[in-house]
């Protein structure tokens, strides 16, 4: 921040004009070479870590609307010409840093345009007079998606460094848009791993640089961060969602990828249905020191000094803990808390596959479509439901509606119907002399194989012929 | 001439009368029959007139592999054996008619790496001799001091004598002693049906290959690795089944079919044993262990409840290049005590030891001892039960004392009984040796074949089948795969069983019957192309055209060759729900324009089998000698017409009974749907249409072209 | 890293210190080697060390076999495939797809996983007692793959040509089709007779795992075949065949071996 400048007074001679120039661009090259030094003095004096750096960012660049507040006398058009004639005798084009927004769906990445950074002795000299340039070193670097430009010395700061400040820059400002905008129009948090899309010229790990100076930065201190059990990491603009709000939604974020998660790996590994009841339950942890330690929201533990430190404390946490444990821990839920997530995942795209059954008891069970049928899930119902009349009954049903085909008793003696064998005729016999089931009959093939079928979707016949067909007849085409 | 992938280029032809050794060019002259069966018919029309019978020296026997055979092409390991059939009974010409049997293991693969596409055999050697092929090298050799042992010995001394490697088909005492009813094994457990005798009559005991050549693929390796891939992916389990046999959590649908695979079902002989375990669709890595054929072959339960097929099988077996394995290979050390080894193998009909036994024992590890001791001394022997119409049969004339009546009582008393009556597996021991050797008129009756076997007893063939319903359909041939009318018309069509599993696949997919018939009202685009079972109604042109499709692409599968048992599994039906079960219908003729380069789309590949199929028909139609293939050969036998012990009217739902004007129309719709005469015969327009007018002009020469 | 000094030819072998590792295994000269060695200090006990011939571009080419003078060190492999022989169900497809989805033609003969050489009766051979392995005993599928072996690679030293390298991603031991000259050497030295020949290219072929994601694996319909990480297995199981006294050591090679045993 330096002083404003006197300037000269329109009017004088080209001689003078020229001097005046000099004057005034020997301001600029100042300005510009202080703030450019600060970062180079820092930066000799320690190891910085990222986030120390990332303090004196942006500072180090100087903003040409910035410069243009420091020397208001002097006015756009003047700033404009006087920074082309410093800058003139550089590479064509200065470096344009592309940081575009992201579109709907993915962009590509697109390396930062390499500008081929022409010689200094270029062969097309300007048609004006050259002297010898005192201000080679002031370089500029425009960052496309915001259309700013910013001045820098290249005598204290190194053009890649300077693209990197730019993208710093470029990032905090795309990335605050996005989260402010998600906050308020949607009241939504904000991923950090959707930010991703945001600036894909970025380097693995430059984000969390890039979010770590945001943190710090006065301009966006409406930006806040939360860390969910998940590890997943949020951000939100405490300008439209409050802090409890925002916890609320983590929490009920982490809830429900948390029951996702749960069910799908017990349908894929255990092809079995999810009770709800286990969801309530904790899943036991490793090492009880360690749930012990785990908060039980998704609230921060311990002060920290930087929200850039607490980030990091945050998942470092979560990498130690290990991510099977927290990513199917689905924390102790409130009364009514399930039922509200079981209602958002059934409208949310991303858990389409989770689906649900109701038992006339209310007792509800859950399943992934990807990893089990709705058939398969019926039978299971059904096991649970362990009443071996209704078993029998509406599977049979099933197969005469479906297919349709009489059933073969003896299709009951795998685990999945959980009838134990040597009750199976009892069960039959029993349940044909119920009322709820009279459209339930038997008929034998002409070996004696027992078959059942429903007559609410065949008639005796139809069942006698494939009965036999089953029973015998196939036997004799092997 | 273009260079194609799949073919080698030459077919070997022996003449085992002068000795002489020469080859053919396989793509001038056989190109477009593919190769296996439809070669052989070539082969068959051009060198085998009418009047040849199939114990001539004239006869041929073709040992048939395509441009598949040996290569990725999932499943492409199987080999058609054709020549004049030996139970088929003579016609007026004096021919038996000509079939094919079927065969796998290794054979067939190994022939194509020696760099051949076929083995046309002719004449007779003078002293027994075993054909050797060393790649180029090819040879007659000396056979005499492994004459008169069975097959498996045969194996093992051309194994000794050229080394392990080398891939054998043989024949036992049964082919030996000319027994018409008898078999070659294609290897361990892989028999081909019906023409042992053949090669017994030309003194061949065997074929020994070994081959290290390459098979060309036309195709870029990447497009040939997605193809193969992609029907892998496509395809169910064995004999077509898309959906499991019980329910898993992949499907929506189960029951029946061969997808047995599932918790708690293991290769319990395995060591360590082996969890079939839950195999979905696509799962490339778990499709050997869909089919658990041993525990449904061997099903009954030990006294403590066990599946004895599970406690016995070590692994499931098959054909080279096939992922989805259907052979049972299993140790019963229970086998020993009855003087053969513990280890065997074998498939469906080739597993039942048993078949003519009155009835199964209540032993349950008895009955599993019987059928597979029996299993194991046929498959030495190399005898043949006609898949299972033999067992019928001896059932038959024991109950009706028709041998009790007619042999000596010196035979009579002979013959352990008392072991029959128990089901015992001793009795074994006795009967396939009477059938091998001819001993007596008992084990002479034991191998003529059902209709020679009938007539002989001055007795209607078809009396045994309304005792034991259906089983004899025409001709001595055994009913098989049928299911209304377009079941029907697939047997009229053959001169054995059909073997079609193109067909019984089909119908066995597992699928619910409205997506099956919409499906296949899809494929062959006219409606109701498909009945379901035992509920017949008026036969509509889409059966008829089933009926087509089925037979052509059988022929096509066992000229190509790929194996027919898993029908269109893939082409016509999957197992994906998100493609409404649906499969690629082109995806045959895909893989066979990725191999040969030769580029034919679905249509063009049908076209394939319908030239066979034609020439086929030419060729029955000459051997018969008739202008009514119609009345003569396409028989429908009475019990198809009538309804056992009840009189229920056709086209009532429960039972498959069948009305013969209804069947004369299903019949004109073949015609039709072929392009042949009302009468069945192939026509000039037809037949040329399909580049067979040489085939015209010969049948028109006959007054046999319709 | 840090030079040496190199002290002419045949003095004692300075200490190499440092991990080199190189993508492409070449034999290369000792000063060549030396060159490139490294500060620090000495490297584990099974010497990861090779000789870069690739830094400063000596090829093959300009070494003359004959005079110069070699260190040879092969890096193990990150991985091996394995079969289970109580899961094979001897369909072949390994040894088809070995070749048609790397050579784009048929010839499991060829194949560099080995089926068919147990497949009827087992590693015994014919027999007439029916209770062997393999199909005509017990049914029970030895099948064969390549070791990859640890240094000294037989294969690999056997060459005369050096034309067997540690190459690729997982460090397989790879026949270089372009150096390979057809002398079948290799074949007598492996003592598993894992290297085959490819009859039309004249060159001889072994298991280079499909530089990680073998085909053999991926189409295996039972799952015998497994990818896994690299193991010692030249001592579980006795060698199939007896290299031959008669295979010379490449001159190469010789000697190379007193130069650090």
């Amino acid at each position: 921040m330096t002083e404003t400048s006197q300037l000269p007074e329109e009017g004088k001679s080209e001689a003078e004009a020229v001097k005046t120039s000099e004057k005034i661009q020997k301001k600029i090259a100042k300005i510009v070479r202080e703030n450019s030094q600060n970062l180079g003095k820092k930066l000799a004096v320690a190891s910085l870590r990222g986030t120390e750096r990332a303090q004196y960012t942006v500072s180090a660049l100087t903003g040409v609307s910035f410069l243009g507040t420091l020397l208001p006398d002097l006015g756009p058009e003047k700033l404009e010409a006087n920074l082309a004639e410093m800058l003139k005798e550089e590479a064509p084009e200065p470096e344009k840093v592309e940081t575009e927004p992201a579109k709907d769906e993915a962009v590509e990445a697109e390396p930062v345009e390499a500008v081929k950074v022409e010689p200094a002795k270029a062969e097309a000299e300007p048609a004006r007079k050259i002297k010898e340039n005192k201000f080679k070193d002031i370089k500029s670097v425009v960052v496309t998606a915001t259309g700013a430009r910013y001045l820098y010395s290249e005598m204290y700061i190194a053009r890649g460094y300077a693209e990197f400040l730019a993208r710093a820059e470029a990032t905090r400002i795309l990335v605050a848009e996005k989260v402010r905008e998600t906050s308020e129009k949607l009241g939504e948090l904000t991923t950090v791993s959707s930010l991703d899309s945001l600036a894909p010229a970025l380097e693995p790990g430059e984000l969390d640089v890039h979010l770590a100076g945001l943190a710090m930065d006065e301009r966006f201190k409406d930006i806040k961060s939360l860390v969910a059990l998940t590890g997943t990491r949020y951000l939100y603009s405490d300008a439209y969602i409050t802090r409890e709000r925002a916890e609320a939604i983590a929490r009920a974020e982490v809830i429900k990828a948390g029951i996702a998660k749960r069910v799908r790996e017990t349908s894929r590994n255990l092809a079995e249905l999810t009770t709800v009841s286990s969801l309530m339950e904790p899943v036991p942890a490793p090492e009880p020191e360690k749930a012990e330690a785990r908060p039980a929201e998704a609230v921060e533990a311990e002060p920290v000094k930087t929200e850039a430190e607490r980030i990091e404390a945050a998942r470092a946490e979560a990498e130690a803990a290990g991510p099977d444990l927290l990513s199917t821990l689905v924390p102790p839920l409130e009364p009514g808390e399930l039922d509200v997530s079981l209602a958002e995942m059934a409208k949310d795209e991303r858990f389409k596959d989770i689906k649900s059954l109701v038992v006339s008891t209310g007792a509800v069970y859950l399943y992934s479509e990807t990893f089990i049928s709705k058939t398969y899930a019926g039978l299971l119902l059904r096991a649970e439901v362990n009443d071996p009349f209704a078993t029998i009954a509406e599977t049979v049903r099933d197969e005469s509606r479906i297919y349709p085909r009489p059933t073969n008793i003896y299709r009951f003696n795998v685990p999945v119907f959980n009838i134990d064998p040597a009750e199976l005729l009892t069960h039959i016999a029993r349940m044909l002399e119920r009322e709820e089931y009279k459209d339930i009959k038997m008929v034998h093939a002409s070996n004696g194989v027992p078959f059942l079928y429903s007559n609410l979707y065949m008639e005796e016949p139809f069942a006698i012929g494939l009965a036999e067909w089953e029973a015998v007849e196939d036997e004799e085409n092997p | 001439m273009a260079d194609y992938g799949g073919w080698q280029g030459k077919v070997l032809r022996v003449d085992l009368s002068t000795g002489k050794i020469s080859s053919e060019d396989t793509v001038a002259k056989y190109k477009d029959f593919l190769g296996g069966e439809g070669l052989a018919w070539k082969v068959m029309w051009d060198e085998v007139p009418p009047g040849t019978k199939a114990f001539d020296p004239e006869n041929r026997i073709i040992f048939g592999v395509g441009p598949a055979t040996g290569t990725g092409w999932p499943t492409a390991g199987r080999l058609s054996v054709t020549s004049l059939w030996p139970i088929s009974p003579e016609q007026s010409t004096g021919s038996e008619l000509p079939a094919t049997g079927h065969g796998g293991g290794n054979f067939a693969a190994e022939l194509k790496y020696a760099g051949w596409d076929s083995i046309i055999i002719q004449g007779k050697s003078a002293d027994p001799v075993w054909l050797y092929i060393n790649d180029s090298q090819v040879e007659l050799r000396d056979a005499r001091h492994i004459w008169g042992n069975g097959i498996f010995r045969a194996n093992a001394a051309i194994s000794a004598e050229v080394g392990p490697e080398v891939m054998v088909t043989a024949i036992g005492q049964a082919g030996e002693n000319l027994v018409r009813q008898s078999n070659m094994m294609a290897a361990r457990s892989h028999g081909v049906g019906g023409l042992g005798g053949v090669m017994g009559s030309k003194n061949l005991k065997a074929i020994g290959v070994k081959g290290t050549k390459s098979i060309k693929i036309a195709a870029d390796k990447g497009d040939w690795k997605a193809l193969c891939e992609r029907w892998m992916y496509l395809c169910g389990a064995n004999s077509g089944s898309v959906v499991p046999s019980t329910p898993q959590p992949w499907s929506d649908y189960y029951g029946g079919g061969r997808w047995w695979a599932r918790k708690g079902l293991f290769w319990g002989a395995a060591y360590p044993a082996v969890e079939t375990g839950i195999c979905p669709p696509g799962d490339v890595n778990r499709m050997g262990l869909r089919t658990m054929k041993g525990s449904s072959d061997f099903s009954r339960r030990d006294p403590s409840g066990r599946i004895i097929g599970e406690l016995i099988t070590t692994r499931m077996g098959g054909c080279t290049s096939c992922p989805l394995r259907c052979h049972v290979l299993y140790d019963n050390p229970r086998l020993s005590q009855y003087g053969y080894g513990r280890y065997h193998s074998n498939t469906c009909s080739g597993n039942q030891g048993t078949q003519h036994f009155p009835k199964q024992s209540s032993d349950t590890w008895l009955e599993t001892d019987a059928k597979q001791l029996g299993s194991v001394i046929a498959d030495d022997y190399g005898t043949w039960q006609n898949y299972g119409q033999l067992g019928k049969d001896v059932q038959y004339l024991y109950s009706h004392h028709v041998w009790e009546e007619h042999l000596t009582a010196d035979e009579w008393d002979s013959i352990p009984w008392d072991l029959y009556d128990a089901g015992d597996p001793k009795f074994n021991l006795f009967y396939y040796k009477a059938h091998a050797y001819r001993e007596g008129e008992f084990g002479e009756d034991l191998g003529l074949g059902t209709w020679r076997l009938f007539e002989k007893y001055g007795l209607d063939p078809h009396a045994v089948d309304y005792e034991k319903k259906k089983t004899n359909w025409k001709l001595g041939h055994k009913y098989h795969h049928s299911g209304a009318q377009e079941g029907a018309l697939i047997n009229m069509l053959m001169n054995r069983d059909p073997q079609n599993h193109v067909h019984n696949s089909y119908w066995g997919n597992g699928l619910p019957f409205e997506i099956s018939v919409a499906i296949m009202d899809e494929i062959t685009g006219l409606p109701g192309s498909m009945r379901e079972r035992n509920n017949n109604v008026p036969v509509t042109r889409g059966q008829a055209r089933y009926a087509l499709l089925s037979h052509i692409m059988c022929m096509i599968h066992n000229s190509v060759t790929q194996c027919d048992y898993n029908g269109m599994s893939g082409a016509w039906v999957t197992p994906w729900k998100d493609r409404n079960y649906r499969g690629e219908p082109d995806i045959e003729a895909r893989l066979y324009s990725a191999l040969t380069g030769d580029t034919v789309d679905r249509e063009g590949y049908e076209e394939i089998g319908l030239r066979m199929a034609n020439l086929f028909r030419a060729l029955t139609t000459r051997y018969m000698d008739t202008p009514n293939m119609r009345d003569d050969h396409d028989q429908c036998p009475d019990y198809v017409f009538e309804d056992y012990g009840q009189d229920r009217a056709p086209f009532t739902p429960g039972h498959d009974r069948l009305d013969r004007d209804d069947i004369e129309d299903a019949r004109d719709f073949l015609y039709e749907e072929f392009g042949w005469s009302s009468s069945g015969l192939a026509t000039r327009a037809t037949l040329e249409g399909l580049g067979l007018g040489d085939v015209a002009d010969i049948m028109a020469t006959q007054n046999l072209l319709g | 890293m840090s030079e040496q000094k190199v002290d002419g030819g045949g003095g004692t072998t300075n200490v190499i210190s440092g991990w080199i590792t190189s993508k492409v295994r070449r034999p290369t000269t000792r000063r060549e080697f030396l060159k490139v060695a490294g500060a620090g200090g000495f490297g584990a006990a099974s010497l990861y060390l090779l000789g870069c011939a690739v830094e400063d571009g000596t090829t093959n080419a300009t070494l003359n076999p004959k005079t110069d003078k070699n260190y040879v060190l092969s890096v193990d492999a990150k991985g091996m495939v394995i079969h289970h022989a109580q899961r094979c169900v001897g369909c072949r497809r390994c040894e088809l797809v070995c070749v048609e989805y790397n050579e784009g033609k048929t010839n499991p003969n060829m194949a560099r996983v080995n089926i068919r050489r147990n497949y009827n009766y087992g590693p015994e051979g014919p027999s007439f007692s029916y209770r062997g392995q393999g199909r005509w005993g017990n049914h029970r599928m030895i099948g064969e793959t390549c070791r990859q072996c640890p240094h000294p690679v037989p294969c690999l030293t056997a060459c005369p040509y050096g034309a067997i390298e540690v190459s690729g991603p997982v460090n397989a031991r790879v026949v270089n089709q372009d150096l390979c000259q057809g002398c079948r050497t290799c074949q007598r030295a492996c003592p598993w007779g894992m290297t085959t020949f490819d009859e039309e290219t004249l060159t001889a072929q072994k298991c280079h795992l499909c530089d990680g994601e073998p085909e053999c694996v991926r189409t295996c319909p039972t799952g015998a075949l497994a990818y896994v990480p690299w193991e010692d297995r030249t001592k579980d199981i006795p060698a199939r065949y007896s290299i031959p006294a008669g295979i010379p050591q490449p001159d190469w090679i010789k000697g190379s071996c007193a130069e650090c045993h």
